[in-house]
């Protein structure tokens, strides 16, 4: 994308915005519709008071601890599912039979177990996080080419130094989309996990943008603030998006002559 | 490095029997029937045969990636039950790992196979530059596989064989997609790695899979002739050219002699392949 074409490509969502705006701005003044400019109002107001960052960062770093706990875990065990038959044939039925299960039809047992504060944002994460990890890992695994393999067996190297030297490497583009994908899935449970948490905080509660945007919503009907934290939601999850295929064309500098 | 003095063949194939069973159909199909073959320390064999005759299969179960369904496999009289550092492989489609240079590609037995046990790092690295060097790679060492042409990939390919030293050297048409030209050369070059030249005792084992006759002549001490469905050995033809070989080898009424009694015994069977072409599935190679 060259620069001179950026112009071009904002032109329909800034018109929508305006128009958006313009409508607004008939309704009467207590209406509750948001308008563009109420909207950035309010975000330059959060932003400066420290708030939207603090419950961003707070929510990133659930996030991020949850996906750690899922990523190892997915990693080994997709790995040795992948490339032991045996090891598929006895955790398959049990992956597969949680996979269904919402990440949220976990919070009542989350916070029977975990209370509300962080470990419950974190299991749900990790939960939510661990199985498009997990199906892409092996799927990667079993698509490794053969003769790959076969050439490390033929060199005298054991089975389980091959998973880590031969089978690992091969398999990272595929982890990698499960990767992203599995991002997109915990931020989308991380907000949900807090809003639901934050209503029984009463107010007090567990912190995160979800929970800020429940406040909004049931103690200050502040429909703006809450549109500022969907888009503030939206584009710290692009944000990550771009950083995980910088890291992956960082990583693997050879998968990409391969497509 | 010391080897035990040859008591007996270097590899033993006995009453050997390879079946297949195709998936969803179920059916048997025999990809190898009954080979007993002894192929004698220091001896470039190679076997040649249309696609389907079970030449990859045998060299498969030589490399112990798999098992023969009746009858044994032994190197040095020991039954071979899976692979090893000691018989190394090149592949037809290099299987070098893309995510390495070169150097790293020559260095991975070493670094990770029994064979670079008591290496030190500064040892290992020496012997993986010796072995870059000695295929003619020097200076691509920090290239990755996807920037090198075909016939540098397959130099790679073999000195990542030779420098992990096995015993024996295990080659599954290692220039079948390779240029003509750039072909010859690496046949020459194959023999000059091998040894050729030097002391008849210090060559390794070498068991070289190929579809043209004419590299199979030009390379070999003996040529293994297979046939297909099922694949079987029809016959077992030395060659008693002089070594080294050269250019002026290709020329010589033995060569063409020989090349012309092994396409006899296989041409009806490449005419009726052809002729079929599409129609026919089972094993490759």
């Amino acid at each position: 994308m060259s620069t001179r074409r950026w112009p071009r490509y904002f032109i329909l969502p800034l018109g929508l915005l305006v128009l958006w705006q313009l409508w607004g701005m008939t309704l009467p003044a207590r209406s509750r519709a948001p308008v563009p400019l109420d909207v950035l109002a309010s975000a330059v107001d959060l932003i400066a008071s420290g708030r939207l960052p603090m419950a961003l960062l707070q929510s990133l770093g659930r996030v991020g601890l949850g996906f750690l706990v899922a990523g190892s875990i997915a990693l080994v065990l997709g790995l040795l599912m992948g490339f032991f038959r045996p090891v598929e044939r006895n955790l398959d039925p049990i992956i597969e039979s949680f996979r269904p299960v919402a990440p949220i039809a976990l919070l009542p047992l989350a916070i029977l177990w975990l209370g509300t504060g962080t470990p419950a944002a974190v299991f749900i994460v990790a939960y939510a996080a661990f199985f498009p990890m997990i199906v892409n890992t092996i799927a990667g695994v079993k698509g490794v080419e053969r003769r790959l393999v076969q050439a490390a067996q033929t060199l005298g190297v054991p089975q389980l130094t091959i998973l880590r030297t031969v089978v690992l490497p091969a398999a990272l583009p595929s982890i990698f989309i499960g990767v992203r994908l599995a991002m997109g899935l915990a931020w989308m449970s991380i907000i949900a996990a807090e809003l639901a948490v934050g209503s029984k905080g009463g107010g007090g509660g567990s912190g995160g943008v979800g929970e800020m945007m429940f406040v909004f919503y049931a103690y200050y009907i502040e429909l703006d603030s809450i549109v500022v934290c969907m888009i503030a939601v939206g584009l710290v999850a692009l944000a990550i998006d771009h950083g995980l295929r910088w890291l992956q064309r960082w990583l693997m500098p050879w998968a990409e002559q391969h497509r | 490095m010391s080897r035990p003095a040859p008591t007996g063949p270097k590899l033993r194939l006995d009453g050997v029997r390879k079946t297949f069973t195709v998936p969803r159909t179920g059916t048997n199909v025999v990809a190898v029937e009954t080979a007993d073959l002894a192929i004698e320390a220091g001896e470039f064999l190679t076997i040649v045969g249309p696609s389907g005759c079970g030449k990859s299969t045998i060299l498969n179960m030589l490399a112990g990636l798999e098992l023969p369904t009746e009858g044994t496999v032994a190197m040095d009289g020991r039954t071979i039950t899976g692979p090893a550092a000691e018989r190394g492989m090149v592949f037809q489609d290099y299987a070098l790992f893309p995510w390495k240079t070169v150097f790293e590609n020559v260095e991975f037995g070493l670094r990770y196979g029994p064979h670079g046990k008591g290496l030190s790092t500064a040892e290992r690295r020496r012997r993986v530059a010796r072995c870059v060097e000695l295929v003619g790679l020097g200076g691509s060492e920090q290239k990755y596989p996807h920037e090198l042409s075909g016939g540098m990939r397959q130099r790679c390919g073999i000195a990542r064989l030779v420098a992990n030293e096995p015993d024996v050297l295990l080659m599954d048409e290692p220039f079948a997609a390779l240029d003509a030209q750039t072909r010859i050369i690496l046949q020459e070059e194959l023999l000059r790695i091998w040894g050729e030249t030097g002391n008849r005792a210090e060559r390794r084992t070498v068991v070289f899979i190929t579809h043209a006759i004419d590299e199979a002549v030009f390379l070999s001490d003996r040529v293994v002739v297979m046939s297909a469905h099922p694949g079987r050995i029809i016959e077992i033809l030395d060659v008693d050219l002089p070594r080294p070989r050269t250019d002026a080898t290709r020329t010589r009424p033995e060569f063409q002699a020989l090349s012309q009694a092994i396409w006899n015994l296989i041409r009806d069977e490449v005419y009726r392949a052809a002729t079929a072409a599409g129609s026919a599935g089972g094993a490759r190679g």
